[in-house]
């Protein structure tokens, strides 16, 4: 009984142990888009949570009147669950609060077209797309 | 000779108890109408229903209870309406009091009268509660215009009968009066003053006279206790999504339309509406909220198919006749309106409640699209904040 015990116990660490380290999916979406960046802009080198940061948090133009930022629904911090304008909540941004957050290539596109619809007027670039991963991904 | 005058004989225990249980009914009917939240009506429905098994045993005690309790011996003749009604303008009864042994002409006609309105209540109620709530033993019977128009006449014959119970009070302190007897109290204690002449003919108080008692008493006690364990959800859950390809539209339906607010039973708003929501996803009340196309036309077959048309109940109906202007929001909808004018808006800002369009959080029994069927008042509650 005992020693079921242990090896459920190790067995269970194992499994949420390479859960957390591998974080698969994420990283392959970011190294798509790196890829995709590479082709869009020559220059680039490297998503940069801080960029990520500054698109995240500035208000917009030429998107749709009632949504200037991505906070206007996400809210200013990442780690606190956000509200929808119809006043549903939605769940923290931040991947240390939301550990699914950015593994599902198809939820990202998704989303990516609204939102960037909604709140600039265009589709976002691979550069920006990166940036805002990377910088969720690091709160 | 004539006869000799004996004592008036007492009012029963039953008729004292259905009497008292009827006054306690009425009031407590009227007060969860009027003045109570949308939810005291599971209170009113127990209550109607109480009323109801009243007014059963009141009536099998009228056809079998003491000789001078039954509807049989009820002093209902024109000449007698017409000598009791003489009696009372020339303000005198004959000196050895009435001759009545139960209740007087005029107060037994009264009698009869407040007993059928109270019946017609119970039945109007029931019909209504049955068509437009879904619930109670007709919820699977009766279609919503009829519920509708029993609920018109239950509330107009409330009024009526508060009037008809002023009446009754009236009648019993001009025969208090007169007699100069207290009548209410006689109706609390059951003995009474006064004496009668006994009509030639008394008939026996029907041989099993406890068993008759105790009959009426089970049906009371049976049905009360088979009230307080039925709840008053409604009888059947609708609607079923039976095929395969409706489980999968109910499933993208719940998860892409439940995104930004709850996903809404399709019987808020109409098929056209429903068709226009689809159709203009990229610039949805001021967002893009667009979906590949595939999803998409699955919910072109199975949104409007299950819009408000389609459902023969409360939101089915209220929700057929959308804003001319605003034809896809719920929340413009002249019935909406209507319906919550009062709330403050501060209200609907709450935390835990968000927007107007968060029906699921007032209306506890609207949960899923699912539940077209709901928005039964009994489950109406503001969360506080
Ligand atoms: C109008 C409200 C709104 C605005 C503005 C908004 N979002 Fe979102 N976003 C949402 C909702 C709702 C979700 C779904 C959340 C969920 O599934 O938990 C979401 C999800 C996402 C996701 C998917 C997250 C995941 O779990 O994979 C991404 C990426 C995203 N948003 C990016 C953005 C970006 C970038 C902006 C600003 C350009 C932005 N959003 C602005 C409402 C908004
Ligand atoms: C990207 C977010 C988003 C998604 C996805 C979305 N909606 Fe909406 N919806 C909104 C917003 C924002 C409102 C306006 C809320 C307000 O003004 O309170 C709204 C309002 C509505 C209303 C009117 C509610 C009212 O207040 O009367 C209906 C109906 C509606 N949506 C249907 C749908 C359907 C059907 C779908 C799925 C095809 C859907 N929505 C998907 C964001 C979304
Ligand atoms: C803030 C809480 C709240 C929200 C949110 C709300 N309602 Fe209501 N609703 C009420 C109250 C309270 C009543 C009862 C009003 C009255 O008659 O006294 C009511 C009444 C109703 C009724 C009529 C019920 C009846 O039998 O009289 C319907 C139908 C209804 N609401 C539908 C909706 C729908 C659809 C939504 C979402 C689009 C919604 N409500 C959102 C509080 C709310």
């Amino acid at each position: 009984m005992r020693s079921l015990l242990i090896v459920g116990g190790l067995a269970a660490a194992l499994v949420t142990g390479t859960a957390a380290w591998a974080a698969g999916p994420r990283d392959d979406i970011l190294a798509a888009l790196a890829a995709q960046a590479k082709a869009e802009q020559p220059a680039f080198t490297g998503f940069d949570a801080a960029r990520g940061k500054t698109f995240f948090q500035s208000a917009h133009s030429g998107g749709k009147p009632d949504t200037p930022s991505c906070t206007t629904c996400h809210g200013m911090d990442p780690r606190q669950p956000g509200q929808t304008r119809a006043g549903k909540s939605i769940e923290p941004m931040a991947v240390s609060q939301q550990p699914t957050r950015f593994t599902d290539q198809e939820k990202i596109d998704k989303w990516f077209e609204r939102n960037c619809s909604s709140v600039l007027g265009r589709a976002c670039t691979a550069v920006e797309k990166g940036d805002f991963i990377t910088y969720l991904s690091q709160q | 000779m004539p006869p000799s005058r004996v004592p008036l004989p007492p009012w029963s225990l039953t008729v004292r108890v259905l009497h008292w249980g009827l006054v306690c009914c009425c009031f407590a009917a009227w007060g969860t109408a009027w003045l109570g939240p949308p939810s005291a009506l599971a209170v009113h429905v127990w209550v109607g229903s109480s009323t109801g098994f009243i007014l059963l045993v009141r009536l099998l005690w009228g056809l079998g209870g003491p000789w001078w309790e039954r509807f049989a011996f009820f002093p209902l003749r024109k000449a007698t309406l017409h000598l009791h009604t003489r009696q009372i303008l020339s303000r005198q009864y004959p000196p050895e009091g009435h001759a009545w042994p139960g209740h007087p002409p005029l107060g037994a006609a009264m009698v009869v009268a407040l007993l059928v309105l109270i019946l017609t209540m119970v039945l109007s109620g029931t019909i209504a509660y049955g068509g437009i709530e879904k619930a109670g033993p007709l919820g699977s019977w009766v279609p919503f215009s009829i519920g509708e128009l029993a609920g018109t006449l239950h509330a107009t014959m409330a009024i009526l009968l508060l009037l008809a119970v002023g009446g009754h009070l009236l009648g019993v302190i001009v025969e208090s009066r007169l007699l100069g007897s207290a009548l209410v109290r006689a109706m609390v204690i059951g003995r009474r003053d006064g004496s009668h002449t006994p009509p030639v003919m008394i008939p026996a108080s029907l041989p099993p006279l406890r068993l008759w008692g105790g009959a009426s008493l089970i049906t009371l006690l049976v049905g009360l206790s088979a009230l307080l364990i039925s709840g008053h959800g409604p009888v059947h859950p609708l609607p079923l999504w039976q095929t395969e390809e409706e489980a999968n539209a109910t499933a993208i339906y719940e998860q892409e339309c439940g995104a930004c607010h709850m996903a809404y039973p399709p019987a808020l708003l109409p098929a056209s509406s429903w068709s226009d929501v689809l159709a203009t996803l990229d610039d949805h009340f001021g967002e893009d909220a667009s979906l590949p196309a595939a999803k998409v036309s699955a919910l072109q077959g199975w949104l409007p198919r299950h819009a408000a048309e389609s459902w023969d109940n409360k939101a089915g109906h209220a929700f057929r006749r959308v804003d001319y202007h605003n034809p896809t929001r719920i929340t413009a909808t002249p019935f909406w309106q209507d319906h919550h004018r009062q709330i403050p808006i501060e209200t609907f800002r709450q935390k835990n409640i968000g927007s107007q369009g968060n029906c699921r959080a007032c209306h506890q029994d609207v949960q899923s699209p699912a539940d077209s069927g709901g928005f039964h008042r009994a489950e109406i509650a503001i969360p506080p904040r």
